[in-house]
């Protein structure tokens, strides 16, 4: 694998991304500096889950650059998705397949090793702790993902990520459907991860119960509104470029705080 | 009654129930998973309209000696590719409308080709109702070979298969090149569905194969007990009723069809209790 030559997790230049004639994403720049926890908000059909589709190569993109540790997304692929953890929105995961927790993990581990391998004790052992590190209760690993919460299952996610030892970690809504309990007690073993060298990059709808643990936002509607520490874009003025005249704005302690329900942009 | 045995039709038709519930249940469990299972009866019919076509070209002497099956192969594989194609270019809503396409398109090719080889109505009624009893040992090493291939690619590739079904998304950000999968399953799909024409006929193709998998993924905690419950469910379903056929002189594929669905009933009901 090439040198990680940046302490840069994602810097992305001058992006462009669109569906058909449909301009989704339109000269997006920014870069999140390593580690770190990232927030990317907007309201729906702001492009957030296309920006980090685009990030993967999930979706090609038009215009532009994105780098993951100073590696060129579109030239070293295999490499950068080696260094990323994902959590899809979990709304994507179809459930009607009997999977075990604790098999959903292993099941990515596997694959990635490839198809003739055996999972060995090794593996399980680091199936074991990443479902420990999310605080998954042991009762819940033998239990089909279809049977668990909204919250548990985010964890089994989260946990299938993070076997792999990625060093950038990225959640697309991982707090829909989840109380406000487990969203803090997920948020608190993330900045965990921050501290191991991770950096996380969180797409989110509501930013209050974990701005704390935010060290950067970027404020997305088809354009970047505004990117900086929560002080800095959390401002009446961008918030209602965001998500129009209707926000209400509280400020608390030197930060705007955005009262944002469930509506369309 | 163990002299039966001696029968080489009876040998091979137990042979090909073993083959058809290994095929079925490393397919069916996948179907069942990735939500295709209207796509099985579209390719058997596929299937089905290439061995019509096969026999009507080897009657007229266009293409002497072109077996049924081969006809069947190359049809249900060209089908298969198709849906590939078309639907790795458009939404998965997309991907209902092109399978309802091809599958109407299949099945007016099927009575077009089926209708045209009236003259050879034993044949033709062989491939709608199957003719277990009446393998020959060609057809037996035909089936062995494709059913190997499916069998042995699903065991290599199941953990990808699982992982695509379960989260097309998070399976392309770890990497796997999913389209090359998903062309492999829709071919594996399309030579298992020629498996099961054989042995059990166009009508019942889509329960052999999807209902012992429906029922299993019912009850199984796991993905690999599906594929395992499924062949259990397939081999009962197969050798009652073959055995019963041969009692009461019926179609085995039909008791075999009866006994499946019966089965799945009774899951439904252990699930409700
Ligand atoms: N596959 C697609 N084909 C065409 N248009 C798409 C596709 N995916 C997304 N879009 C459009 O691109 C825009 C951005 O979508 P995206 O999913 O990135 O928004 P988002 O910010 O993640 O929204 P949400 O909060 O609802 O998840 C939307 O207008 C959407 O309709
Ligand atoms: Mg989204």
């Amino acid at each position: 694998m090439p040198g990680l030559r940046s302490e840069t997790a994602v810097d992305v230049r001058n992006l462009y991304v669109s569906y058909g004639d449909y301009l989704a994403l339109e000269n997006i720049s920014f870069s999140v500096p390593h580690p770190s926890v990232t927030a990317i908000m907007g309201p729906n059909g702001a492009g957030k889950t296309t920006l980090v589709r685009a990030i993967l190569r999930l979706i090609d993109f038009d215009e532009g650059e994105i780098k993951v540790f100073g590696l060129d997304v579109r030239e070293n692929e295999s490499e950068v998705r080696n260094l990323i953890g994902y959590v899809p929105q979990r709304e994507r995961v179809r459930e009607h397949i009997p999977v075990r927790a604790k098999d959903v993990v292993l099941l990515a581990k596997m694959v990635r090793l490839g198809p003739l391998s055996l999972p060995t004790k090794r593996d399980i052992e680091e199936v074991k702790s990443a479902l420990k590190s999310v605080l998954l209760p042991r009762e819940a690993w033998n239990k089909k993902f279809s049977d668990l919460s909204g919250g548990q299952k985010q964890k089994v996610l989260i946990a299938r990520a993070i076997v792999l030892k990625p060093k950038l970690l990225i959640l697309d809504e991982p707090f829909s459907g989840v109380d406000t309990v487990s969203q803090r007690e997920i948020m608190g073993f993330l900045s965990k991860l921050k501290d191991k060298g991770i950096s996380i990059i969180i797409v989110t709808h509501d930013i209050n119960p974990i701005v704390e643990h935010i060290d950067n936002i970027l404020l997305l509607n088809r354009r970047k509104i505004a990117f900086g520490t929560p002080q800095e874009v959390l401002t009446k003025e961008n918030l209602s470029k965001a998500y129009g005249i209707s926000v209400k704005v509280i400020v608390h302690g030197g930060a705007c705080y955005a009262i944002i329900g469930d509506r369309h942009a | 009654m163990l002299e039966i045995l001696n029968n080489p039709f009876i040998v091979r038709a137990i042979i090909a129930i073993v083959l058809i519930s290994f095929v079925s249940s490393a397919i069916g469990s996948l179907t069942i998973f990735r939500e295709q299972s209207f796509l099985v009866a579209g390719i058997a019919h596929g299937a089905l309209a290439g061995a019509a076509l096969a026999i009507f070209l080897d009657y007229y002497r266009i293409l002497p000696e072109m077996s049924p099956i081969a006809g069947a192969t190359v049809f249900s594989v060209i089908m298969a590719v198709t849906v590939g194609f078309f639907s790795s270019r458009g939404s998965e809503a997309h991907m209902d409308v092109i399978i309802g396409i091809t599958f109407s398109m299949a099945m007016s090719l099927a009575i077009l080709f089926v209708s045209m080889i009236r003259e050879y109505a034993v044949q033709a009624w062989g491939l709608i109702m199957g003719d277990l009893l009446l393998l020959t040992s060609m057809d037996l090493l035909f089936l062995i070979i494709i059913s190997s291939i499916t069998v042995f690619l699903v065991t290599l590739f199941y953990r990808e298969f699982v992982l695509i079904a379960f989260d097309e998304e998070g399976a392309r950000a770890l990497g796997l090149k999913v389209l090359l999968y998903d062309y492999l399953l829709l071919i594996l799909t399309a030579l298992s569905t020629v498996v099961l024409l054989k042995g059990v006929g166009a009508i019942l193709v889509y329960v052999m194969l999807i209902i012992p998998a429906a029922a299993a993924n019912k009850l199984a905690k796991n993905a690999s007990n599906v594929m395992i419950l499924a062949l259990l469910f397939s081999l009962i379903s197969g050798f009652l009723g073959l055995i019963l056929a041969i009692i009461l002189d019926l179609a085995p594929s039909a008791l075999a069809g009866l006994i499946a669905t019966t089965i799945y009933v009774i899951t439904l009901m252990i699930k409700r209790a």
